[in-house]
């Protein structure tokens, strides 16, 4: 079986030849009347990127649902809880496991001190400022992790090898993701369902002068909000360092796709990121081994173009965070 | 109970009020009548801290409010009905009532209040698991009254309680603010049904392009000819 690398940086699939890319629809479709099994191979990868790059968004989606707050600093969080999880695995010998709830507890405070200093102040002020302010926390942060751990790349040291089922193999590192990416998703969804905290996040989401109507400490609720989206993007990023090397700048793209994911989705729904993580994700490994070199990127950006002018609101219309 | 004190208040540069000087007493049903854009709204919006006065002094119980935070007003006992009802549309009728009890007070007697309500409003009753976005517009009033009451206040702010609604309906909404007020809750209501209105309180204020310019018992003011042409249309 070929050895896939299912990164966002990088992803070699080996298909036999530059013919092969010549006529992907074909191949493709002739994979499919053929069950071949690529195509299991492919549809295991997707939905293991999928719900990572699901996970990546969810933050995202909930800062901008209850707050309207476009967050640029939410990729550098991603890889703050990547660093975090190496730190402590690399320094103190903990599990990377171990790791995770550590990543999410330091990007909550992170989230909550980002906040305070830098969006709460002009949270009243035109979209643009707080886009500016959080892209210029994305520069500095992103710089004092390349001043400090140097721009090399960095690896958890961690061997989980594969499963192989039916054919199909699957890197149990990515499979762990995905079972975070789930279990955070479903844990959060019940947070917000089931609980009075959560009940008056989505309700200041749903109509902020409601929620100040009613006595909700909407001040409150802003930096909570801010501080859980962190939070889960240092899980979400302290997963994916279980199978991928990092480096500081690895949050740009997967930022971008998690922007394209919270479009695509419908800003402020989590099953919206949910659905649109695995889209994303079968896009860039089909795309990725059927397509020539970064076309499947460029698919991507054409359905976050298209998302926008037939259906700005996204699959999912919005407004459930 | 709350005083305004030559209050001014208004949205970025403009002014609305001009110095609104106003009572109310613990237990009356105050109402404070004018035409649109007189600044009714803005009083109300004002006073729960929705707005900041830029002048002025509000008190509430003998102390200042009129720098606190909406959600420290509510803990107070001020819960408002605003004239665009925001409610959560899309959230449930039971999530709306639930979320109307913030305060410490309103929690302990959520279970017990929310019995009330629903009694109240057999209709929310039938519609718990709805969402209200998707309820008729008289639903939607009934809820976003049944949410301000869940906040166990002590002085209810209505803003327009029965625009919109068919007379059934008014009526309706006129029975539970009465029967609140039956109950020991203090009313201020603004309200375009100014004769049913000023029937019901003890006393109204008159209001004109952002200040006070009458103020009288609800049934002096029914018999002012001034009041009788402008809002009465007689």
């Amino acid at each position: 079986m070929p050895q896939i690398d299912i990164s966002v940086v990088t992803f070699p699939l080996q298909g036999g030849g530059l013919d092969r890319f010549t006529d992907p629809l074909v191949q493709f479709l002739t994979d499919i009347a053929n069950l071949d099994a690529v195509l299991l191979q492919l549809l295991a990868f997707g939905l293991l990127l999928g719900g990572v790059y699901a996970l990546t968004a969810l933050g995202l989606t909930m800062i901008f649902g209850v707050m309207d707050v476009i967050n640029f600093a939410h990729g550098v969080f991603l890889v703050v809880g990547m660093y975090t999880v190496w730190l402590v695995s690399e320094s103190l010998g903990i599990s990377p496991f171990v790791g995770i709830p550590i990543a999410a507890v330091v990007l909550f405070v992170l989230g909550v001190v980002v906040h305070v200093l830098t969006v709460e102040p002009i949270l009243e002020a035109p979209q643009q400022n707080q886009l500016i302010a959080t892209l210029g926390v994305l520069l500095i942060i992103q710089s004092a992790i390349e001043i400090v751990f140097t721009p090399d790349p960095q690896q958890v040291q961690l061997s989980l090898g594969s499963l192989q089922v039916g054919g199909v193999f699957i890197p149990l590192g990515q499979l762990y993701a995905l079972i975070i990416a789930l279990g955070t998703m479903l844990a959060v969804r019940a947070f917000l369902n089931s609980t009075d905290l959560g009940r008056r996040i989505r309700g200041t989401a749903d109509n902020r002068d409601g929620a100040r109507y009613v006595g909700i400490n909407v001040k409150r609720i802003n930096y909570l909000t801010f501080g859980i989206g962190a939070a889960l993007a240092g899980v979400a990023g302290a997963s994916i360092a279980l199978f991928q090397r990092f480096d500081p700048f690895t949050g740009e793209t997967y930022l971008i796709n998690a922007f394209v994911i919270v479009i695509l989705g419908g800003l402020g729904s989590f099953p919206g990121a949910f659905v649109g993580g695995l889209i994303v994700g079968m896009i860039q490994v089909f795309g990725g081994y059927y397509l020539p070199g970064t076309t499947a990127q460029v698919l991507i950006f054409l359905l976050f173009i298209g998302t926008l002018l037939v259906k700005p609101e996204g699959l999912f219309g919005g407004a459930d965070a | 109970m709350l005083e305004l004190s030559n209050v001014r208040a208004g949205y970025d540069e403009i002014e609305v009020l001009h110095g609104v000087d106003m009572t109310v007493g613990e237990g009356e049903i105050v109402a404070l009548i004018g035409s649109n854009g007189a600044g009714k709204t803005t009083t109300m919006r004002t006073i729960c801290g929705i707005l900041s006065a830029t002048h002025g002094t509000i008190t509430y119980r003998g102390e200042p409010i009129q720098e606190e935070p909406s959600h420290e007003i509510v803990e107070r006992g001020i819960v408002q009905v605003p004239e665009n009802r925001d409610l959560f549309t899309n959230m449930t009728v039971m999530d709306n009532l639930l979320l109307g009890a913030q305060t410490a007070d309103a929690q302990a007697k959520r279970d017990e209040t929310l019995e009330e309500m629903l009694e109240l409003f057999p209709r929310l009753a039938e519609r718990k698991s709805q969402r209200a976005g998707t309820m008729s517009g008289g639903e939607q009033q009934m809820l976003t009254l049944a949410r301000a009451l869940m906040g166990d206040p002590d002085l209810l702010i209505l803003d327009e309680p029965s625009i919109g609604l068919a007379p059934q309906l008014v009526q309706e909404v006129f029975d539970v603010v009465e029967e609140v007020h039956s109950q020991g809750v203090t009313v201020l209501m603004v309200e375009q049904n100014v004769q049913q209105t000023l029937r019901l309180a003890d006393r109204g204020y008159v209001m004109e392009n952002g200040r006070i310019t009458m103020s009288a018992p609800g049934d002096e003011l029914l018999e002012d000819d001034g009041i009788v042409e402008a809002y009465l249309g007689v």
